[in-house]
């Protein structure tokens, strides 16, 4: 709490309120992978029935289409408390760093009065809207996307190890490289970051290719590798998102840096 | 767009080439997705096992290709944006800073960007077209409804209204600072009346309950959106449903699998490319503003 408050200057309501809003869109990520465990049952269900040569039952019919509406109920009960938390507070919290600022400014030393009033306000209003922006749609999903993706890699190690180390590789290096996108030049920072989700989409490719070679020696189900390729074309979506998105937060930073 | 381009000299064709090789590289990155279902289809149904690896390699090939061509492609577009950004700045050094680092992370970064996600999800959407139309389309589906509900909340005469009031609320919150800025700056903050300060406090708390307001009033329709895009699988359930209730075929079997790993990633990259949308707004709306300071000086 403390390290959200001095990283993004807030105040103690909205250090709280931001935390609340990361786990909320944690949830949110973690309800989107409800339906791939539904599809994987589905997919295993309908080879069955392919082996077979049978039609669906019925009831399975049922229990497929109302587990689905449950799954889309959950994702819409994420989405409403998501959407609260994130945004609600980001304005109540931009209301506050106004008002502050605006009491900073009246503390000022009196050296202050050559400085033109409209760039002033300019630069406040603007760099209030900003961090408004950031906060609810780029910084509390980033948390959400972070949090979201270290657990299901974490769930996944107790389905299969090897396969977890396959799929989940690419989430450290793609945190160190979006994490060494702040610390090079403004210019380079566009690279790393891009680099960040590119490495992303190799997840599914390194599950592909530990999956097929553990399938042909027979030390892989048909099934765990199905559940893993399943699992890795949806959950490095959200991660994907936030870091698309941090590439304009990284913009923003190294416009602070240069006005300072 | 070409008006910005121009200002990149003779390193303007990087910019169109950058673009070009985010198309290809997007291309490219489809043909994992074929290997994987190759795999997948005979993992499934224990079939040509020997071509497993096979298959496995070259997809790693091709998203390695299809990675490179990208990154070729982001070092020619980041060639040119960091050209036209330094041409621009000696042409204007008035211009603001963030203007031209709109303009700047336009061109290296959302420009090649939003080409991949509109090529990917075209050549994902094509591929599954290819396999079983049914499927494709219920892919897609959920993306239109998406749409639908936006288009039928977003417009009308409450959105102008909402736009209107936000103007407003924020014309008046920047007037209510200027004026307190301008009190502190100019006589210092002993002669500042509590009016000014209760004025400021008041503008800053409507323009925040307006905001609050606004996010209630489009909680709904953002919310049905966020349901619908990521609710492609629960869409490919309810048809296989619907097709499973006259048997399984193993063709079908194959098609279904590819649209369950192929139909999240197209919701994905299509609302991307939606997102993308309001970069080029801003892109458009800074090279205006260059265009209109370059006439001024121009006048003079």
């Amino acid at each position: 709490m403390k390290w959200l408050k001095n990283k993004f200057n807030l105040s103690d309501r909205g250090a709280f309120d931001l935390a609340v809003a990361g786990l909320a869109c944690a949830l949110q990520n973690l309800t989107l992978m409800l339906p791939v465990g539904l599809i994987y049952s589905f997919v295993m269900y309908m080879i069955l029935l392919c082996r077979s040569g049978h039609n669906i039952l019925n009831h399975s019919a049922v229990f497929y289409l109302s587990t689905g509406f449950v799954c889309a109920f959950l994702i819409l009960f994420a989405s409403w408390f998501q959407y609260g938390s994130t945004f609600f507070s980001a304005y109540r919290e931009s209301s506050v760093r106004r008002l502050t600022l605006a009491e900073s400014l009246r503390k000022f030393p009196s050296s202050y009065k050559h400085m033109n009033n409209a760039d002033i306000t300019a630069s406040i209003m603007n760099d209030c809207a900003v961090l408004e922006k950031n906060l609810s749609q780029i910084i509390a999903p980033l948390i959400g996307s972070v949090i979201s993706s270290v657990l299901t890699a974490i769930s996944l190690i107790f389905i299969d190890w090897r396969m977890s180390l396959s799929v989940s590789w690419v989430l450290p290096v793609s945190f160190a490289l979006a994490g060494l996108a702040f610390r090079v030049q403004h210019r380079l920072s566009y690279l790393f970051i891009a680099s960040s989700y590119l490495v992303l989409r190799l997840g599914i490719i390194s599950a592909a290719l530990t999956g097929a070679f553990l399938c042909v020696n027979d030390s892989l189900s048909a099934n765990i590798f199905i559940l893993f390729i399943i699992a890795a074309s949806v959950m490095y979506n959200p991660l994907e998102n936030s870091l698309q998105n941090l590439a304009a937060l990284s913009q923003f930073k190294a416009l602070k840096l240069k006005e300072e | 767009m070409n008006g910005l381009l121009n200002f990149a000299g003779k390193y303007k064709f990087l910019s169109y080439f950058s673009c070009l090789l985010s198309g290809l590289s997007a291309v490219t990155a489809i043909f994992p997705f074929w290997y994987i279902w190759n795999i997948l289809s005979c993992v499934i149904f224990s079939e040509n096992k020997e071509l497993i690896p096979g298959y496995a390699w070259q997809s790693v090939m091709y998203a390695v290709i299809s990675i490179l061509i990208y990154i070729a492609g982001l070092l020619c577009s980041h060639t040119a944006a960091f050209r036209i950004a330094d041409n621009i700045r000696r042409k204007i050094s008035s211009l603001p800073h963030e203007l031209i680092d709109s303009i700047e992370s336009y061109i290296a970064h959302i420009m090649p960007d939003s080409y991949y996600a509109l090529f990917s999800s075209f050549g994902l959407a094509c591929l599954l077209f290819r396999s079983d139309w049914r499927l494709a389309l219920v892919s897609i589906a959920p993306m239109i409804l998406g749409f639908v509900i936006m288009a039928m909340t977003a417009r009308g005469g409450n959105m102008t209204k909402s736009i209107a009031e936000h103007h407003k609320a924020l014309s008046m919150m920047s007037k209510e600072t200027n004026e307190y800025v301008k009190v502190i700056i100019t006589s210092g903050s002993s002669t500042q009346s509590t009016f000014s300060f209760r004025r400021f406090t008041n503008a800053v708390r409507n323009y925040e309950a307006w905001s609050v307001s606004y996010a209630k009033e489009r909680r709904v329709p953002m919310i049905c959106y966020t349901v619908a895009v990521n609710s492609a699988i629960l869409f490919l359930i309810a048809v296989g449903v619907g097709i499973s209730r006259s048997g399984v075929s193993q063709e079908f079997m194959k098609n279904f699998m590819l649209a369950v790993i192929t139909a999240p990633l197209i919701s994905v990259r299509i609302t991307r490319t939606l997102r993308l949308r309001e970069y080029h707004i801003k892109a458009y709306a800074s090279l205006r503003q260059i265009n209109a300071v370059l006439n001024r000086k121009e006048g003079y």
